[in-house]
């Protein structure tokens, strides 16, 4: 293992100052990842150490606590909240029989509406990851509705480009992140190539070289972020493992494509 | 039920899991020590989130009231600490989203008093630096920092007092000390060529 991975290990780490074997062998031997390390449990302790001004409502509110009657007296000294409302019990209480009158008037409209109303089947609102991918798959729509086969695999080629740099802004949110790199695989395996070859071999030549080139910089930066995240965020780091094969697989295909 | 501070007691844990039980059961002195023992590290984690003394001593306040008004539904056994951090978060983001967050500065004495032992090379220079570095970092890196290095939580705790994956909490604990050395490197490498 080298320096950088060493380190980012020790980031990741639950307890720098106690890393696994492996890592105390690299650090028996590296000056530099020792004195990095040192730096790292010195800024923890330090952290601890910051000083904060003292509090000055704990004892007040340790007499509330112990002694409600007390508390109530010093209610307002230790909490804004005491100003808002404190009415007599009487009052209170009708104020609660009003609330409760209100609130049955408005259940008994509720009711009358919605027996007089058409009913229609309640559907449970969907969930984020579905409304997720209800948007993505409205895009590939969208890049999908246009006559000419070589337009199709451009807009194709620019929504893997915009999926592909959306998710490496989803490092750390996994799930997102797999919802975005299946969603990848689908745009380029099943569709992209596979508009491809319906291609002309004069359009072959004039497009998917470059939406080749593309696709290896998108393997090359799905790999690095694998790498860079695969000890704090495993899963996240599959999933970009994922993206990069994807790629590194298109890229393939479309070059051989263009050789015929 | 009266129950014995926390102080004479031997083993900690079984004596929280005491205190809470009685508590559940209505006992206030029982919760009065749980405050006790609990508000400063939870005043210390929300001035570190709100950078406001007021707002921490509030939210600690409202925290404690609303763990003492549903400490009927905690579990006793599994992990009040957790649980209180996790009341704290759930009130410091509805104030977030209640009001715009204020930002203040450092207070200035924070940095030039109280000083511990610790590393005596290090320069009253570098723990302000560390101090604004801190208040840099995005909010929920922060906290999941600062649970982790102040409380020691485990990645699974902080998880859960955020409401995250483990992953995420890992992620964010990773990325705040990243940021954190990456904005104190230099002033490290001078301390140390002072030394």
């Amino acid at each position: 293992m080298n320096c950088t991975v060493i380190q980012r290990r020790l980031l990741a780490a639950e307890h720098p100052e106690q890393p696994p074997a492996e890592i105390q062998n690299h650090l028996a031997q590296c000056p530099s990842c020792r004195l990095w390390q040192r730096r790292l449990i010195q800024m923890e302790r330090l952290i601890a150490e910051l000083p904060v001004p003292a509090s000055t409502a704990k004892e007040q509110f340790l007499e509330r606590i112990k002694d409600p009657a007390a508390g109530r007296a010093q209610h307002a000294l230790v909490h804004p909240s005491a100003f808002l409302f404190h009415p007599f019990k009487k009052e209170r209480g009708l104020r609660k029989l009003s609330v409760a009158f209100t609130l049955a008037a408005s259940l008994l409209l509720f009711a009358l509406a919605w027996w007089s109303w058409p009913h229609n089947p309640i559907v449970p609102p969907p969930d984020i990851s579905t409304k997720e991918q209800a948007k993505l798959e409205q895009r590939l729509k969208d890049s999908l509705r246009v006559d000419a086969t070589k337009e199709r695999v451009l807009r194709l080629a620019k929504l893997a480009d915009e999926v592909h740099g959306e998710a490496r802004e989803l490092v750390g949110n996994s799930e997102r992140l797999e919802q975005w790199s299946r969603f990848y695989s689908r745009v380029i395996g099943q569709h992209l190539i596979e508009e491809a070859r319906q291609l002309t071999g004069e359009d072959r030549q004039a497009v998917l070289p470059d939406i080749a080139s593309r696709l290896t910089k998108a393997e090359s930066a799905a790999s690095r972020l694998a790498t860079q995240c695969k000890a704090a965020a495993p899963r996240s780091a599959a999933a970009f493992q994922h993206i990069a094969l994807t790629s590194q697989k298109g890229e393939r295909d479309l070059r051989a494509l263009v050789k015929g | 039920m009266r129950v014995a501070p926390l102080d004479n007691v031997k083993d900690g844990f079984a004596d929280e899991h005491r205190l809470i039980v009685a508590a559940q059961e209505g006992d206030r002195p029982a919760f009065a020590q749980l405050v006790e023992h609990y508000w400063d590290r939870l005043y210390r984690w929300l001035y570190r989130l709100t950078r406001d003394q007021h707002t921490a001593e509030d939210l600690v306040q409202e925290s404690f009231l609303k763990a003492f008004a549903g400490l009927k539904r905690f579990q006793a056994g599994t992990n009040f600490r957790a649980w209180l951090f996790r009341i704290a978060h759930n009130n410091y983001a509805n104030q977030c989203r209640a009001a715009a967050h204020r930002r203040q500065a450092l207070p200035e004495d924070l940095t030039d008093s109280q000083r511990g032992p610790l590393d005596q090379a290090i320069s009253a220079e570098t723990l302000h630096s560390l101090g604004r570095a801190i208040q840099r970092l995005p909010t929920e890196f922060r906290a999941a920092l600062l649970l982790r290095v102040e409380e020691g939580f485990s990645f699974r705790q902080i998880a859960e007092v955020l409401d995250l994956t483990e992953e995420t909490a890992r992620w964010r604990v990773f990325k705040a000390r990243q940021k954190l050395l990456s904005l104190l490197a230099p002033r490290q490498e001078q301390e140390r060529e002072r030394s």
